[in-house]
């Protein structure tokens, strides 16, 4: 036994790069319990409570990401006051203005940090412009409370919230560490009047708060960790090197790891919040059960696709009218196309009118079958959305690529209906069209994943050229021969995988179910299972790590 | 009653179990690794839980006896030493690759002759990674072109920057680990035949068309001359000794095609090789330590060695040596190594031998990404083996940073290696082969500078 370092001790409250906190963090258990402990023995005094909370938040930020916190102070403090100007303007055009200074403020701080360099590097390659990058650190969920700052002051302009009088009561909608870093999306009319309710949790929240934390907890510690550390780290890195066998399951091994990261801090967040008497709406429903890709759009990352669709599909004409925005960015995009077809494929300049051509009929189609000129507006307004909803995942032309294939998608899947809507109404109720269609729809996503995962938010790595690598080793070098080498050596890994996929399976409602049959368990069990989840965590952290091998010579 | 009591004693006893569980762990030095890593307290009381092993030295003895050796006092820890290519010449002022440098300085005075240099090794120099920065180095400063050999397909050729590499027909591969006899299999450890196959290269290497470079099959033995089509013309050709080096082609051209309808012809590749000047052949097998090469033929070596008289021979191992995290020993690998070097050192009297170390590799201990706890252990055995058989050595494992390099090079943005924490990509294989060479020019340099 060694002796107490009582200089790292003070050091642990200081931000420290290279341990920030997060969850798992051995720090956050010690944050979470005095938390805790003020905030319950506080929680008839409203005030203090809340205080308490900002404080607590805005300190969990500092330790996750150091200065970064004054930036999330000073968007509450712009933000606070413009929504109550707004909201006392009564002057329809002055209130306009300040719609737009907040617009402007909020998406400037967004363009500045996270696509500054982006657009550097785009100007360099278009105009020789011979920029130098800047230095600049992507704040951490600078994504996420932007898009919470533009959504208020959005409805408080459009009467549809009143603005929250105090400031600390916005500061805490802002910061709530739950979900600071990674989502879900919140709304100020969902959260701010949950601020100030009374302490009061059911046996169900306490029941349901824990389930979700530590499933959460396995879905991102364990699942999705394993997989990524010991297969899908290998393969995404290096693809050429492996059979198409090892990338096919690479690509299903990330689909799993994507949903069980993401989604499983979701769950962690909103069971935090629901244990603190708040709820936020859930945020993933197991997407990959999903029948087509619109229904997929319906159950993965949902805070962040209502957002998208009634603060930006909405306000750009939605299935109603085209806007300035919606030409722009068709244009943009079939130009796009155009260029893709010419510069990364090689084809001749027919070839690649005609490409695009083919891709501008799947939007068009939908008008001509019903002669309506409606729904050329809609189309292009979905295909605009998915196309900046997939730049705010990253600043990286992978994400457009992927935006852009799920815009496709969509259309496709809206002409399918029409086409198909009436004649396949027999079958498509039956278990296999069902089971053909989710498979199909899986393994769309998955295409898919492949650009999303191979950006790596650095422009110097020719990125595509690494997804299209891999999709030529899955098509032309598939080789089944070496099946049995690869479930030798990944065992371990394609076990993890399939209890992703299980646990992925299991109908949406069955914890609710399970935990609504059982009255009130007692808190030794809830003790006990969670003491044997962080050896399990313990036991993964420390297990050897599966590597790769070559399987073909 | 509301459960929000129920969360904080939830909270609450489930930290101070922690907490007592993670005071008992350092207490009683429990060692149960899964409990190790999630002490909460273990940042506060270092060193209390490190799950290092501890003793990862290995007792080497060096068999000086039978160590054929010049008349020079020797000294082994030489092998420690970075950026240096050692001979364990006690002396360090002395130029080590006394026979290769002569020759090198040779052909910078005269432009006249080659120097050829083999390169073995693993994935990690796979797709001529390492090799192409050496390759073009050594020519820049020495002279010549052309990327040297091609295999007619690995796993990866698609991927290899230095040529535009396409085959057709059909082509049956047999290689070290499937076929069944191993005698002729090539230093690549590859064999291919075919019935009507061909091979279209492109050397990207090659800029400068108005220097003449030699496009040359690589084959075994055929009993009857055959018939091959090089750039669509049909060429007799004899095979008839068990290793043959037949120039098909000398010309200004970057691209060579070659068509073979012949099954019985062993196919090892083509080579791309100057008139005068330096050729480095890039020998990679996958997952290899060296051993793979034990099975070729003597005599076969030796066609070899007078067809393609090799001055240097570098073996670059020991990545696959080390592939289990918590290995320390590896007395095993040398005496399946040991055997090999001496067979080369036989098979190619006029090549001096070159082993490098290892290049770092790491694993994922319980405390992070690490460099593999045996590395010193192995690089000492590797070290050991060359100064046995009389070779050289070189320590790349230092050259290139020592401990933690590989998790540096990994995590560097941009990348200089994969996330596998084993492979240096393009950028970093560069610097490596960046290293190598100055390495080769420390030693030149000693050279030129006694001459005056």
């Amino acid at each position: 036994m060694t002796n107490f370092d009582i200089t790292t001790f003070f050091k642990q409250f200081l931000y420290d790069a290279e341990n920030p906190l997060l969850f798992n963090s051995g720090f956050f258990v010690f944050f979470f319990t005095v938390f805790i402990a003020l905030y319950y023995c506080f929680r008839n005094k409203i005030n203090t409570r809340r205080y308490i909370f900002c404080f607590f938040s805005l300190y969990f930020f500092y330790k996750a990401s150091n200065e970064f916190v004054l930036l999330v102070v000073v968007s509450a403090v712009v933000d606070f006051v413009l929504s109550n100007a707004i909201y006392r303007q009564q002057n329809k055009a002055k209130k306009k203005g300040l719609l737009i200074l907040s617009i402007v403020f909020n998406l400037g701080m967004l363009f500045y940090f996270k696509y500054t360099n982006f657009f550097i590097s785009l100007s360099n390659d278009l105009f020789s412009t011979g920029f130098n990058p800047l230095n600049i650190i992507l704040p951490i969920g600078i994504s996420f409370y932007t898009f919470e700052n533009l959504s208020y002051t959005v409805d408080v302009y459009r009467g549809e919230f009143k603005p929250a009088k105090k400031f600390s009561d916005y500061l805490l909608f802002l910061s709530f560490f739950p979900k600071l870093m990674m989502g879900p999306i919140v709304r100020a009319h969902d959260f701010v009047p949950q601020i100030n309710k009374p302490y009061q949790i059911s046996e169900t929240d306490f029941a349901k708060g824990f389930y979700l934390i530590v499933s959460g907890l396995i879905k991102k510690l364990i699942i999705s960790d394993y997989i990524t550390l010991n297969f899908v780290n290998y393969i995404f890195d290096d693809p050429g090197r492996y059979t198409g066998i090892e990338n096919l399951f690479a690509v299903y091994g990330y689909a799993i790891v994507i949903y069980c990261d993401f989604s499983g801090y979701s769950d962690i967040a909103i069971g935090i919040a629901r244990w603190l008497g708040f709820h936020i709406p859930t945020n993933f429903l197991s997407p990959y059960q999903s029948k087509n890709i619109t229904e997929f759009w319906r159950r993965w990352h949902i805070s962040l696709s209502s957002w998208l669709r009634d603060y930006l599909y909405i306000p750009i004409g939605g299935n109603r009218r085209a806007t300035v925005t919606t030409w722009i960015f068709a244009i943009a995009f079939f130009g796009g196309i155009y260029f893709m077809c010419t510069h990364l494929f090689h084809l001749s300049w027919w070839m690649s009118v005609l490409c695009s051509a083919v891709v501008l009929l799947i939007f068009l189609l939908p008008s001509i079958i019903n002669k309506e000129k409606k729904g050329v507006s809609a189309n292009m307004n979905l295909l605009t959305t998915m196309l900046l909803g997939g730049f705010w995942h990253g600043a990286n032309w992978n994400f457009i690529v992927w935006g852009g294939l799920h815009g496709i998608a969509l259309a496709i899947h809206k002409v399918w209906m029409m086409v198909t809507g009436k004649s396949l109404s027999i079958i498509n109720k039956r278990w296999w069209y069902k089971a053909i269609m989710i498979l199909v729809t899986f393994h769309f996503v998955c295409f898919c994943w492949v650009f999303f995962k191979t950006a790596d938010f650095d422009e110097t790595n020719n990125d595509f050229a690494k997804a299209l690598t891999m999709l030529n080793q899955i098509w032309n070098h598939f080789d089944v021969s070496v099946w049995g080498g690869f479930i030798q050596n990944y065992w371990p890994v394609v076990t993890m995988m399939g209890i992703g996929f299980i646990l992925h399976a299991l109908p949406d409602a069955l914890a609710d179910n399970v935990i609504n049959r059982f009255t009130k368990v007692p808190l030794v069990l809830y003790i006990f299972t969670f003491l044997c989840f962080v050896l399990l965590y313990g036991y993964f952290k420390s297990s050897e790590p599966v590597m790769p091998i070559y399987l073909q010579f | 009653m509301s459960s929000a009591k129920r969360v904080f004693l939830f909270v609450v006893i489930s930290t101070v179990l922690l907490l007592l569980l993670s005071l008992a762990d350092i207490y009683f030095s429990w060692n149960y690794t899964p409990l190790q890593r999630v002490n909460m307290l273990a940042d506060v009381f270092p060193d209390g839980n490190k799950t290092l092993a501890t003793d990862s030295s290995e007792a080497i003895t060096l068999d000086t006896a039978t160590t054929p050796r010049k008349n020079f006092t020797t000294n082994f820890d030489l092998y420690t030493q970075a950026n240096t290519i050692t001979d364990f010449n006690a002396d360090t002022a002395a130029v080590s690759m006394e026979q290769m440098v002569k020759k090198l300085h040779r052909l910078k005075r005269d432009k006249k002759g080659k120097i050829r240099i083999a390169f073995f090794g693993d994935s990690m120099i796979e797709a001529d990674l390492l090799t192409q920065t050496l390759r073009k180095l050594l020519q820049q400063y020495f002279g010549g072109q052309g990327v040297g050999y091609i295999p007619i397909s690995t796993q990866t050729y698609k991927l290899r920057q230095s040529v535009v590499h396409d085959i057709g027909g059909n082509w049956t591969t047999t290689n070290m680990k499937s076929a069944t006899n191993k005698k002729y299999m090539y230093l690549s450890g590859y064999t291919y035949t075919t019935p009507n196959g061909w091979i279209q290269v492109a050397d990207k290497t090659i800029t400068d068309t108005t220097i003449t470079t030699e496009k040359i099959l690589l084959c075994g033995y055929a009993d009857k001359p055959v018939t091959v089509s090089v750039n669509g013309k049909p060429q007799v050709i004899q095979a008839n000794q068990l290793f043959n080096r037949i120039v098909l082609t000398t010309d200004n051209s970057n691209k060579v095609t070659v068509g073979i309808s012949n099954a019985s012809l062993p196919v090892y590749g083509i080579a791309f090789e100057p008139t005068a000047g330096v050729v480095v052949d890039n020998f990679s097998f996958r997952g290899t330590s060296g051993e793979l090469l034990k099975p070729l033929d003597s005599t076969f070596l030796n066609t070899i060695a007078k067809e393609n008289p090799y001055d240097l021979m570098v073996f670059q191992y020991g990545i696959n040596v080390m592939f289990r995290p918590n290995d320390t020993k590896f007395t095993w690998y040398k005496s399946i190594f040991e055997p090999v070097v001496k067979k080369f050192a036989n098979s190619f009297p006029k090549s001096n031998i070159l082993i490098a170390g290892t290049a770092d590799r790491a694993f994922r201990y319980a405390d992070g990404y690490k460099t593999a706890i045996g590395i010193d252990s192995l690089i000492k055995l590797q070290a050991a083996i060359a100064f046995e058989t009389g070779s050289m050595f070189y320590n790349l494992y230092a050259t290139m940073g020592g401990a933690q390099t590989i998790v540096k090079w990994a995590n560097a943005k941009p990348p200089l290696a994969n996330k596998d924490y084993v492979h240096p990509n393009h950028a970093g294989a560069a610097i490596l082969g960046e290293h190598f060479f100055n390495a080769l020019q420390k030693e030149y340099d000693k050279y030129e500078q006694s001459l005056h």
